[in-house]
């Protein structure tokens, strides 16, 4: 679904991805962990077209239609609208729209570029109320400004719910456990676990092997100094825990 | 054309019932002609001159319009049947269109005291002129008598002549004592005129608000985009009278809106608040005049430009707090959202202040939309222009909630999301 390869990327002259690839299927869950500065962040906004990094080598091929296309060349909207999904680290906060405007809006550009007729409100709410479920959030979420006087914990929780909502063929999710306390930590993880199918490909980004107690990843990759420079199953989680990165380096 | 020829065919026309009237009128049009249009070295229009009204081919109209039966179908379509309607064809009084308000409204003669002899401040220069070329004046009084609670007064200037005219509505309205009334002010031209159709609109309006009156007034300045608007309000407070009244400038080519609001006595609020949202070349110059007479008086003033392409904006705030006016307040802020580079805008906070013991402040901010709001949106499949009117809508939202009413509230949100959609292409 997804195919990185020797990946080269700058932000404000300072060059942070230093030759990585990466290959992802549909149905696995990759977990990137790996020093802080690494790049672990940086990969994820280049894949969801952030415009403040610019590749300057290297490709990232993205599966549209049953072909690898150039995802570089898309803008961030259209990514979006083929299934290209990132939960911020740092969830924005948007004053003066409301989270069900902002929720309706997102959803019904996907729909209308899938070639489907949008939804109206009425079922949209309906919609809506089973996908808050997954998250535990309560209605009056929604009328709220996006993210506007939100917990650390509802923030992290409004973005799974957007996942929820947009049903995403790849979602990566950038340091999604961070800031949470244990029970926000099963909430979103149960999210993210009901939404895991064999379609979709999941993407987290951590620095804890706590968050993958609850989501069991396929694959474990080190990013360390730009590059991926160990790949390995769950257990390479519990091994960084205990040894650290060094060992690696 | 402005000149004496033009003005001399109108007053044959347009006799006044006495002497002393006819004279006054006289002598308000040459002063006007002699001193002329307002220019930039003139400090309060260094932003926005009409000199070059001077030359332009304006019909000064002789006749009562007539209007064809796609004049009706277009005028009956925009009225609104939840509110009282008083309509104005052209700058006349149009009784077959209104609804019945003979009951609220009167015609009246200009009367020499109509034209202000003494010299005019130049802020207010166009005045002279709109008094001059005026057909008539209406005056409306609402009292507890004729007015129902909760009804919505709907006054709408149409312009529907094909051909270049000056326009010159000039109407005095009266809410008395305890009443709560709510009034909205409509400006609209017929859209599909083509570029050679300039309507020149010069109006003035004043509204006396009385002891203990309450006035929710929304204005919707909306013409065509050739069309120039030139107007004065007015408001007197009276006391312990309450004003929101909130003034959405979102057409013509050009716009000079002058809002004075005075507080002739003490215990009186007044919300100011203005919108303003422009593309292609529009420009639109706000000058409001805030002016603390007595004390014990709390204004707020808050205007917000979204500015696109390469249009432009001007807000003056004037502040004066007379000597007499202690323990007046008086806040002001001016905010912009700049959606282009090639857009401008001028800020200028004026506050004179002659009382001691008073609170007054003003803020003025120029920014651009967020990047990360914006990638935020880009990233959940909301393309740049959605997004862009999205966040441009929030950045205005909290104008659609001046008003109590509902009715009026949401006629705010619709004539924005209206023109924010026109605007965004």
């Amino acid at each position: 679904m997804l195919e990185i390869k020797n990946l080269f990327a700058k932000t404000d002259d300072k060059e942070i991805l230093k030759g990585l690839s990466l290959k992802i299927n549909a149905g696995e869950v990759h977990a990137i962990m790996g020093p802080n500065g690494s790049g672990k962040s940086t990969l994820s906004k280049i894949i969801a077209g952030h415009p403040a990094y610019e590749v300057t080598s290297g490709e990232v091929k993205y599966e549209i239609n049953f072909k690898m296309q150039n995802l570089l060349e898309l803008e961030p909207d259209v990514r979006a609208k083929e299934g290209v999904f990132l939960a911020f680290q740092y969830p924005i906060e948007v004053p003066g729209v409301s989270n069900f405007n902002f929720l309706q809006t997102s959803f019904n550009a996907i729909l209308q570029y899938q070639g489907s007729e949008p939804m109206n409100e009425i079922d949209f709410k309906k919609f809506l109320d089973q996908k808050m479920k997954l998250v535990s959030m309560k209605p009056e979420y929604l009328d709220r400004a996006v993210n506007v006087g939100f917990s650390g914990g509802e923030k992290k929780r409004n973005e799974i719910l957007q996942m929820a909502v947009l049903n995403p063929r790849l979602a990566l999710l950038d340091e999604t456990d961070s800031g949470l306390d244990i029970d926000a930590l099963r909430i979103v993880a149960d999210g993210v676990n009901k939404i895991k199918s064999k379609d979709n490909a999941i993407v987290l980004v951590t620095h804890y092997q706590r968050l993958l107690d609850y989501i069991k990843p396929d694959y474990v990759h080190v990013l360390a100094n730009g590059k991926i420079i160990q790949t390995g199953d769950a257990s390479l989680a519990l091994e960084l825990e205990k040894k650290g990165y060094d060992w690696l380096m | 054309m402005i000149n004496k020829e033009n003005y001399l065919q109108f007053k044959q026309k347009y006799p006044l019932d006495t002497v002393a009237a006819s004279l006054a009128r006289d002598k308000a049009f040459d002063e006007f002609l002699l001193s002329g249009f307002p220019s930039k070295k003139d400090e309060a229009w260094k932003y926005t001159s009409l000199t070059y009204l001077k030359d332009v081919n304006v019909k000064i109209n002789l006749d009562e319009p007539l209007l064809n039966h796609e004049d009706m179908k277009w005028i009956s379509h925009q009225l609104n049947s939840d509110f009282v309607n008083i309509v104005f064809v052209n700058g006349v009084f149009n009784r077959t269109l209104s609804d019945d308000v003979d009951h609220f409204l009167q015609i009246l003669d200009m009367t020499a005291a109509d034209f202000n002899s003494d010299k005019m401040p130049t802020e207010i220069k166009m005045i002279q002129l709109s008094n001059v070329m005026a057909f008539h004046k209406s005056y409306i009084e609402i009292n507890k008598n004729n007015y129902q609670k909760n009804e919505i007064i709907q006054i709408t200037y149409f312009q529907t002549e094909k051909q270049s005219i000056l326009i010159s509505p000039v109407v005095k309205i009266k809410i008395a004592d305890n009443v709560k009334a709510k009034i909205i002010l409509n400006y609209v031209s017929r859209p599909e005129f083509n570029q050679n159709t300039s309507h020149v609109l010069n109006s003035d309006l004043h509204i006396e608000i009385n002891k203990n009156a309450e006035l929710e007034f929304l204005q919707i300045q909306n013409e065509n985009l050739n069309d120039v608007h030139i107007s004065r309000l007015k408001f007197d407070l009276n006391e312990g009278s309450k004003l929101v009244s909130l003034d959405l400038s979102l057409g013509s080519k050009l716009s000079r809106h002058y809002l004075e609001t005075n507080f002739n006595s003490e215990n009186a609020t007044a919300g100011i608040y203005g919108v303003i949202a422009l593309a292609d070349k529009q420009h639109s110059d706000q000058y409001t005049f805030i002016n603390h007479v007595k004390g014990h008086n709390q204004s707020i003033q808050k205007y917000k430009s979204i500015l696109a392409d390469q249009s432009n904006s001007v807000f003056r705030g004037r502040v004066r707090i007379e000597q007499d006016a202690q323990k007046a307040q008086s806040q002001q802020l001016n905010k912009s959202l700049m959606l282009s580079p090639l857009a401008t805008v001028n800020s200028i906070p004026q506050l004179e202040i002659y009382a001691d013991d008073v609170k007054a402040g003003h803020g003025s901010t120029v920014g651009q939309l967020n990047k990360d709001e914006m990638f935020y949106f880009l990233s959940r499949g909301i393309d740049q222009i959605t997004a862009t009117k999205m966040l441009a809508f929030g950045f205005i939202l909290e104008m659609t909630s001046v008003f109590q009413d509902l009715a009026l509230q949401n006629k705010v949100s619709e004539i924005l999301n209206e023109k924010l959609n026109g605007m965004m292409k």
